[in-house]
């Protein structure tokens, strides 16, 4: 299983780069270790970083165009967008992802 | 005599705050070793930079000649214009292709001080690599260094595939370095030229203050973590009072002591030399050249101690007997 998470422009992933901690966002890099902990493939793409990931992808590209970044971060498994526009805790993570054998 | 205008090592980092007078000190050195019959280059990556100022000539961001000091040329590296060409080569190829919001948010996160920072060590990697400069110069002085911060930033790459590995989810500051892969063996090189004591030496800056010093230990121990060990430490503007009866300028005087005195172990380590205040700033070449001529540890004074009374109102000098000792550190 694969997740490919599609985050905003941002100095990196951690959350805990720049003057303004984001708890969330270090919260879904807890969340995404957990995950890949789980065996679940997790990648990170960071439109500062890497925009060509965002063009490449048409899913990706054409929600950013019909939508603008407020429908970023998005989470994309296996070719369907599982969130947008905001980082989902794990219990939702574990549903969507129907991993219901694992307890968050 | 300053140590490194006798022992001139190829390359000279001056670091400090923005006050302590690195620049001139950066700029004395440069001067004194073109006098000297060296070539040298006085580099600045300074965007506030009074570089052209301290030495009364044009600098600009292309190498040019000081008519007043034979052998000497400057350069003042700007940091905004090598950073808005970054964030061009990033950007570039996604403009039209994503919405104008999405290429708009890609410039605001380039538009960092990371970014800037990253840019300009970029473009003085340059400086450290480049075979012409290496051979049309003798030493290369900056009135800056690095930071810790981009230092680390910059070994990244070497290691990066093994730093990946074993910290996936570690605070991992790649952030604007992810598109100058490319460049790695540059900064290879250039942080193995730093690191390398018979080509680099670094000169710690500070004012004999507490909160200088502790900056001062900080950068310090960030570069002796990369390997940077050529460190010296030099205390600029060290005050002495000659009379004792003045309380005031006594009060300064042991302030400054007390805070060398208390200044963290590792800085207190480093060889270390020390400037006397001076009642004027240094501008212009003949100055400068008076500076390096100077024995370090001498100043007037007399002449320091009047004009810092003749500076404060007459009220001050009662204030002065209130002078709070600095805690031990």
């Amino acid at each position: 299983m694969r997740v490919d998470v599609f985050d905003p422009a941002m100095c990196c992933s951690t959350g805990v780069c720049g003057p303004d901690l984001d708890p969330q966002l270090v919260q879904f890099a807890a969340d995404a270790k957990w995950l890949s902990e789980q065996g679940v493939t997790v990648e990170r793409h960071n439109l500062g970083q890497e925009p060509g990931a965002f063009m490449s992808n048409a899913l990706v590209r054409r929600t950013l165009q019909a939508e603008g970044v407020s429908c970023l971060p998005l989470g994309v498994l296996e070719g369907e967008v599982i969130f947008r526009g905001g980082y989902p805790a794990r219990a939702e993570l574990v549903r969507m992802l129907a991993m219901t054998d694992k307890v968050a | 005599m300053l140590h490194v205008v006798e022992h001139p090592t190829r390359y000279l980092f001056f670091t400090g705050k923005g006050g302590t007078g690195k620049t001139s000190l950066a700029t004395a050195t440069a001067v004194a070793l073109a006098d000297r019959g060296r070539r040298v280059l006085l580099v600045s990556t300074d965007p506030a930079s009074n570089l052209g100022q301290v030495l009364e000539c044009e600098v600009s961001d292309v190498i040019v000649a000081v008519p007043s000091v034979p052998g000497l040329s400057t350069v003042n590296i700007d940091p905004e214009a090598a950073a808005s060409a970054y964030r061009e080569r990033v950007v570039g190829p996604v403009r039209g292709a994503l919405p104008d919001d999405a290429v708009q948010q890609i410039v605001e996160q380039l538009s960092g001080a990371c970014t800037t920072e990253i840019a300009s060590f970029d473009e003085f990697t340059k400086l450290l690599t480049d075979d012409a400069i290496a051979a049309t110069y003798d030493h290369i002085v900056f009135d800056t260094a690095p930071t810790g911060h981009t230092l680390r930033l910059l070994q990244l790459p070497a290691a990066w595939s093994s730093f990946i590995d074993d910290n996936p989810d570690g605070a991992s500051c790649l952030g604007p370095m992810s598109g100058l892969g490319a460049q790695r063996e540059q900064y290879g090189a250039a942080v193995r030229s730093l690191s390398d004591a018979a080509l680099t030496t670094l000169v710690l800056v500070a004012r004999p203050e507490p909160s200088a010093l502790e900056e001062a230990s900080r950068t310090s121990a960030e570069l002796s973590a990369l390997h940077i060990d050529s460190q010296r430490l030099i205390i600029n503007g060290v005050f002495e009072a000659r009379d004792p009866s003045d309380t005031l300028a006594a009060a300064l005087q042991r302030r400054g002591e007390d805070a060398m005195r208390d200044m963290p172990a590792s800085l207190a380590s480093l060889p270390q030399e020390r400037q006397a205040l001076r009642a004027h700033n240094l501008v212009g070449v003949a100055s400068l050249r008076s500076l390096v001529a100077d024995d370090t540890h001498m100043f007037d004074s007399v002449a320091s101690g009047r004009i810092v009374s003749e500076a404060l109102p007459e009220s001050v000098s009662s204030f002065s007997t209130r002078l709070p000792t600095p805690a031990a550190a």
